[in-house]
């Protein structure tokens, strides 16, 4: 498993966490997404973790599924440039330590 | 506008599962808009919809104390609501009747707080997103949900809450602290009562509530009383915020 968790607090926003777990095979176990941010409505961030989970990060395009649904929710505290941003530098940093191993 | 008036108080996830049942309520057009005052008994922290337990709360400390934890269904970061010196208010209002913009929203619910505090001789004001501040510290936090055209707004008013208890009883991560330019949790935070230099009273506070409200939403504040309609959907709801998996969410 690869374990790879990142935060951003930007200047008057709010904490986000980034959380994701990965079999060596690439896919993802487990993606959380914490923090003191608001979303409108909040459920779409947990479909949003939900949807991810089962999807190979080696073979399937993560950030674009992410990216999508982000656009159902407006977010206040943190801007979803910077939250796409977080969660493609983890996925990339996955990636890597996937092909390595 | 009215505002029906409720002051009570009750233990966290009675206070967690009212507010969500009133949401509801409302939306149906069974209760009018509101705005409900009320105290934790026991004290409890509540903590945003998004964060992580453990590293929002510090878990030991509160359970030697006795005091709850509760996860609430807004947004929004870990809060102390002292018994003996925390006001919670909740809005329960139209979605028509404030400014679409989230955070102008916030400022607009929560200028009751901000009035409040003026009155009893502090300087506050509020800072966005969510705080209310008085001399560049924290006294009052705000969260917010929005479902089917209905505003929930919740917030607290810290009169005289025990900052000790508050900054050992929350747990802040250091990219936080360092972006507010303070050392501990201790440094961004105060009470009226600590910045007065005099205990403010339970009563004073409810009063300069209620004017603080009804002055800036130009209000008529109409005392009344829970409906069954309330209770029992409130009762069903606390197995829900009383529950160990709402509560480890996210772990």
């Amino acid at each position: 498993m690869i374990v790879k968790e990142r935060s951003i607090k930007e200047a008057g926003g709010k904490l986000v966490s980034i959380r994701v777990v990965v079999n060596k095979d690439g896919v993802i176990r487990e993606f959380s997404i914490t923090g003191d941010f608001f979303a409108f409505p909040p459920e779409v961030i947990d479909e949003l973790c939900s949807s991810v989970v089962g999807l190979n990060v080696l073979k399937e395009d993560v950030v674009r599924v992410i990216e999508e649904t982000l656009t159902r929710v407006v977010l206040v505290g943190v801007s979803k440039e910077s939250l796409l941003e977080l969660i493609n530098s983890v996925i990339n940093e996955i990636r890597e330590s996937c092909v390595r191993s | 506008m009215k505002l029906r008036l409720i002051i009570d108080e009750g233990d966290a996830a009675y206070n967690m599962a009212l507010d969500e049942a009133m949401l509801v309520l409302r939306a149906v057009g069974a209760i009018p808009d509101t705005l409900r005052l009320y105290v934790f008994k026991p004290s409890a922290v509540t903590i945003g919809y998004f964060q992580s337990l453990s590293s929002s709360v510090n878990l030991d400390y509160v359970k030697s104390l006795g005091i709850d934890v509760v996860r609430r269904p807004t947004g929004g970061g870990a809060v102390y609501h002292d018994s003996e010196g925390e006001i919670t208010y909740s809005i329960i209002i139209s979605a028509d009747k404030v400014p679409k913009d989230f955070i102008e929203s916030f400022r607009y619910l929560a200028e009751g707080v901000i009035r409040a505090a003026k009155y009893l001789g502090a300087p506050a004001e509020f800072v966005p997103l969510n705080d209310g501040v008085i001399a560049g510290k924290k006294f009052s936090g705000q969260a917010q949900l929005r479902r089917l055209g209905v505003v929930l707004q919740h917030g607290t008013f810290m009169y005289a809450t025990n900052l000790d208890v508050l900054s050992n009883a929350l747990l802040s991560p250091k990219i936080k602290l360092v972006s507010k330019g303070v050392k501990s949790i201790r440094d961004r935070v105060t009470t009226i009562s600590e910045y007065l230099g005099r205990r403010v009273s339970r009563d004073e506070a409810v009063k300069a509530l209620i004017k603080g409200f009804s002055d800036a939403l130009k209000a008529e504040l109409i005392e009344g009383s829970l409906t069954e309609a309330e209770l029992v959907l409130a009762n069903s709801l606390k197995w829900k915020y009383g529950s160990r998996e709402w509560t480890y969410l996210r772990p």
